[in-house]
């Protein structure tokens, strides 16, 4: 589809940006401090062998 | 390295998530402790074989441009259908009463709304659900609908099992005791709690008694996803509303992280984008760096799954090995009567 923005401004979408080491840098900053509260999924995401995790007897009865 | 922006926004999503939403999980897992009755592991779940059949319902925008929800309720489907928070409102206004409903989004103020708030005029001003591809015309009035959704919720609540995440907000949990909701609970993974040094998930499972852990993918319908297979045991799973990516031509401000990138990247907004054509559909739709992670767990999670997954939405972004890209009618034909 087209990319035509519902913003003023001349860009051009069909160009992939071009990034440098410094660039990056700078896009991992921008990214962890200014979108860290929005950008993000709504729940964590930690890559198990079994999807469904359950606590050791031992650790159960402590937490109880 | 990627060189599309979009891309390589979506790189570093996975972090940027657990910085969201790690402080305020945990605060809402304590604040909800006076509700931690049954979890998951209490729930009754026959045997099933190995044609066992679910529905897993979430909100994307095939949702309501497909009649998902009517065409499920005109087939007396006789398996589990599975509803995420943000499709609930949803199947129930169209018949289908879902055996479970999911939910685990902490945030205080837009969740409890997929339920009918009982404070939305008090809330602060917030045009997230009127300007997504949400059912667009039911939206329009959101105070009407809020009262409409409330009664309806109200009406259906006890016959519902809720399954929520001990991080949703003491809101939720509130609306869904007060419908009559039968809760069932579980925490999501914070950090891998069999890594010795990482000890956020073990000291969260010790604070809420015990309660197991599931994992998520990120986000509310694929961790609904994994309940049906992991938990409920389902071996036929098919996803509905699973678009995660806007339909072709839908403008950017209706695109659900629009604003945030928006103040992000200024006018170069439209770069952190990213097509993806649909060989199924032969359409070219597009997505958001969140949703693109998202895609990217499903598309693990379906290889590492024993069940076997379809994709019944009929549109978005979801397809690749192991996923069954299929009609939902033809799903319903095949396995429609393959109940519990």
């Amino acid at each position: 589809m087209s990319k035509k923005s519902i913003l003023k401004g001349n860009y051009t979408v069909a160009n992939p940006v071009r990034v440098t080491k410094d660039e990056e840098t700078t896009l991992t900053e921008k990214m962890q401090t200014a979108a860290a509260r929005a950008l993000g999924g709504s729940a964590c995401y930690i890559k198990k062998a079994n999807p469904v995790w359950r606590p050791p007897k031992k650790e159960k009865q402590d937490g109880e | 390295m990627e060189n599309n922006l979009g891309k390589q926004i979506a790189q570093f999503v996975s972090k940027l998530t657990a910085d969201k939403v790690t402080a305020v999980g945990l605060r809402n897992a304590k604040l909800n402790r006076p509700h931690y009755r049954k979890t998951i592991d209490d729930l009754l779940i026959p045997k099933h074989g190995p044609d066992s059949a679910a529905i897993v319902v979430v909100g994307g925008p095939s949702l309501h441009r497909k009649h998902t929800a009517a065409r499920i309720a005109q087939t007396n489907f006789t398996g589990d259908i599975i509803t995420a928070d943000g499709s609930f409102g949803y199947c129930l206004r169209h018949g289908v009463i879902p055996q479970y409903m999911v939910c685990l989004d902490p945030n205080p103020y837009r969740i409890v709304r997929w339920f009918g708030d009982p404070d939305l005029a008090s809330r602060p001003p917030d045009d997230y659900f009127r300007r997504q591809d949400f059912d667009p015309k039911y939206w329009e009035d959101e105070m009407r609908y809020n009262q409409e959704l409330t009664e309806l919720v109200n009406q259906h609540g006890s016959k519902i099992k809720a399954i929520l995440c001990t991080s949703v907000d003491p809101t939720v949990t509130k609306r869904c005791v007060e419908s009559g909701m039968d809760i069932y609970w579980w925490n999501q993974f914070y950090d891998d709690p069999d890594d010795p040094t990482q000890t956020v998930t073990r000291e969260l499972v010790g604070l809420t008694g015990g309660i197991p852990c599931m994992n998520t993918g990120g986000n509310v319908g694929t961790a609904a996803y994994i309940f049906s297979w992991a938990v409920l045991g389902h071996r036929q799973v098919a996803l509905a509303g699973f678009d995660l990516g806007y339909a072709p031509g839908t403008p950017f401000l209706n695109t659900q992280y629009f604003y945030e990138l928006r103040d992000l990247f200024g006018e170069r907004v439209a770069e952190a984008y990213i097509e993806i054509q649909n060989p199924y559909l032969n359409e070219t739709w597009y997505t958001d760096p969140t949703y693109y992670w998202f895609r990217e767990i499903i598309l693990e999670l379906a290889k590492q799954a024993p069940c076997t997954t379809y994709n019944c939405t009929e549109g978005g972004t979801l397809f690749g090995a192991n996923i069954n890209f299929i009609s939902l009618s033809e799903f319903l034909n095949k396995f429609g009567q393959n109940g519990g």
